[in-house]
């Protein structure tokens, strides 16, 4: 339940495992319209061997809700700023979907600040008018009518129909009184304004990219590993966009797979 | 995780949200992650203290004998450490036994007891699991954790997943420190103390949970206890059966007045 104040703005984040110094970081940044719980199985998994930072991004969680237009650089600078203070060197950087971008981001941006980046989605561009529907659907519906239906279009057709799945989706639309659309529609202006393509081929850290096969940003993360010399793209059957709580013994597999071929992978 | 060494023994917990705190206290022979879907979910209202008791987790494995009511001071040590006054507990197992302990004995600080298993008394089963941890630990940890969850829920694809992640933890663990946790357990009996309980209680079993005996006796002997039992899991059920799991917590905790009315403190 940590806070860190960056101007007026309030970022919230959690953190597991290993205390300071006592094994290696890593970072997780979520997508929309979750939180950190996004993460709950990589924060309880990984946390064996790191010390996991799971970050709420602005919009959600408990971090501050902002309503006026921002850069994904602001976001980025978000996430700089809880790593500067956990003093999380080196760190593993997961991100999702917009987590994803800032991953990109970040690594091209502070090329020595982290070990590796895993990508969930994986879309560098710029996205115009790629996501009007969503803010659309945030601005005029509201979470109340709208979190649901994007939430289902995540995942495989089946997962909300699931015990377990409706469950987890539940968790989220919980918390749609705290929410506001108009903060959430600036995540996606965000999102669809930035690129970051055309540095790709400057990528310092080992990059993998994964996608569910149902993924919608999948041709845009193959495209994005295969214009990173040194990526690993990997799909996974019978998941979508939100691969790693649908599929989370899969995607930690992946995950523990390219971190040991990449030795980050601490043992016990 | 940030640790407490109130008793002498290293206590590492987790925190998780914020508002008003409760405390997890998990079963043998896991760890706070026993509840990673309530850590999850319940931080959403709550400031979510997840403990790792002695002989598990990142906490210290203590090899000699010691007491429940030692295990009990970890806990509060821990709640004094993150100056909580007053928590719902829940306990799952020997913590739910600790949960007991701690309602009864102070019950100033608990605002509300959910009890998973609810057993109040020593056990022959114990015994089993002494000479099982001091005989082979990886080979009984398994063994053990299969007993504790409806049959096949270790061959769906979940519990693979979450079977696992504790059986790779293995090399943090110690049998003669498990053993100890089943020792402390099976030297406590508050049974004739239960009508003494003024802590609001809810006691949960799971369907196959070879606690269920004990927790509707636990249920019967503490005034105006509820009993709950969910259908298709077994004593692990907080793991199993997230949803059904916590909607019955859900609802205890409104009905008391201790659910807060809106999400993340807004």
């Amino acid at each position: 339940m940590p806070y860190v104040l960056r101007d007026d703005l309030r970022i919230h984040y959690r953190v597991a495992g290993a205390e300071k110094g006592d094994g290696p970081a890593m970072v997780l940044i979520h997508a929309n319209p979750f939180d950190h719980t996004l993460w709950l199985y990589q924060i309880a998994r990984f946390s064996t061997w790191f010390r996991v930072i799971a970050v709420d991004i602005r919009g959600y969680g408990r971090t501050d809700k902002v309503e006026e237009p921002y850069a994904l650089e602001d976001m980025c600078d978000d996430v700089m700023a809880v790593i500067d203070h956990e003093e999380a060197d080196n760190a593993v950087l997961m991100g999702a979907s917009v987590g994803s971008k800032m991953a990109l981001m970040l690594a091209l941006d502070h090329p020595d600040a982290f070990s590796a980046v895993v990508l969930v989605g994986g879309s560098a561009g710029k996205q115009p008018g790629h996501f009007d529907r969503r803010i659309r659907g945030y601005r005029t519906r509201g979470p109340e009518l709208y979190h649901r239906e994007h939430l289902e279009s995540l995942v495989a057709p089946d997962f909300p129909k699931t015990r377990i799945g409706d469950y987890l989706l539940k968790t989220q639309t919980e918390k749609d009184e705290a929410l506001s659309g108009n903060a959430i529609a600036r995540v996606f202006e965000a999102l669809g304004n930035a690129g970051v393509d055309d540095r790709l081929a400057s990528m310092k850290p080992p990059v993998l990219v994964v996608n569910g096969e149902h993924d919608t940003a999948l041709p845009r993360g193959r495209e994005t590993a295969a214009a990173i010399p040194s990526a690993r793209h990997i799909v996974l059957n019978g998941a979508g966009h939100a691969c790693n709580i649908e599929a989370p013994g899969a995607f930690d597999d992946t995950v523990i797979a390219f971190l040991r071929e990449k030795k980050l992978m601490p043992t016990l | 995780m940030p640790v407490s060494h109130a008793t002498g023994v290293g206590i590492h917990y987790e925190i998780a949200g914020d508002g008003p705190a409760m405390v997890l206290i998990h079963a043998n022979p896991f760890d706070h992650d026993l509840w990673l879907y309530q850590i999850a979910h319940f931080s959403t209202w709550f400031k979510v203290i997840a403990v790792d008791i002695r002989g598990y987790g990142r906490s210290d494995k203590v090899t000699e004998p010691y007491s429940l009511e030692d295990m009990c001071n970890d806990v509060l040590g821990v709640m004094d450490k993150e100056d909580i006054q007053r928590a719902v507990l829940m306990g799952c197992s020997v913590g739910s036994g600790i949960g007991i302990l701690l309602g009864l004995d102070h019950p100033d600080r608990f605002e509300g007891l959910i009890l998973v298993g609810g057993n109040s008394g020593p056990s022959e089963r114990f015994m089993q699991r002494i000479e099982g941890y001091t005989t082979d630990l990886a080979d009984y940890h398994i063994k053990h954790m299969r007993q504790l969850v409806a049959p096949g829920f270790p061959e769906t694809e979940r519990g693979r997943y979450l079977f696992n992640m504790f059986i790779e933890r293995e090399p943090r663990l110690d049998g003669h420190a498990i053993a100890q946790v089943f020792r402390a357990n099976n030297s406590t009996d508050t049974t004739p103390r239960l009508m003494d309980m003024r802590v609001p209680t809810l006691v949960i079993n799971g369907e196959h949970d070879h606690s269920l005996t004990a927790g509707e006796l636990t249920a019967a002997l503490i005034p105006n206890a509820i009993h709950e039992t969910l259908p298709g899991t077994g004593h692990a059920c907080c793991l199993e059966d997230p949803a059904g799991f916590d909607k019955v917590v859900i609802d205890f905790l409104a009905e008391h007045g201790l659910m807060p009315s809106a999400p993340l403190g807004v």
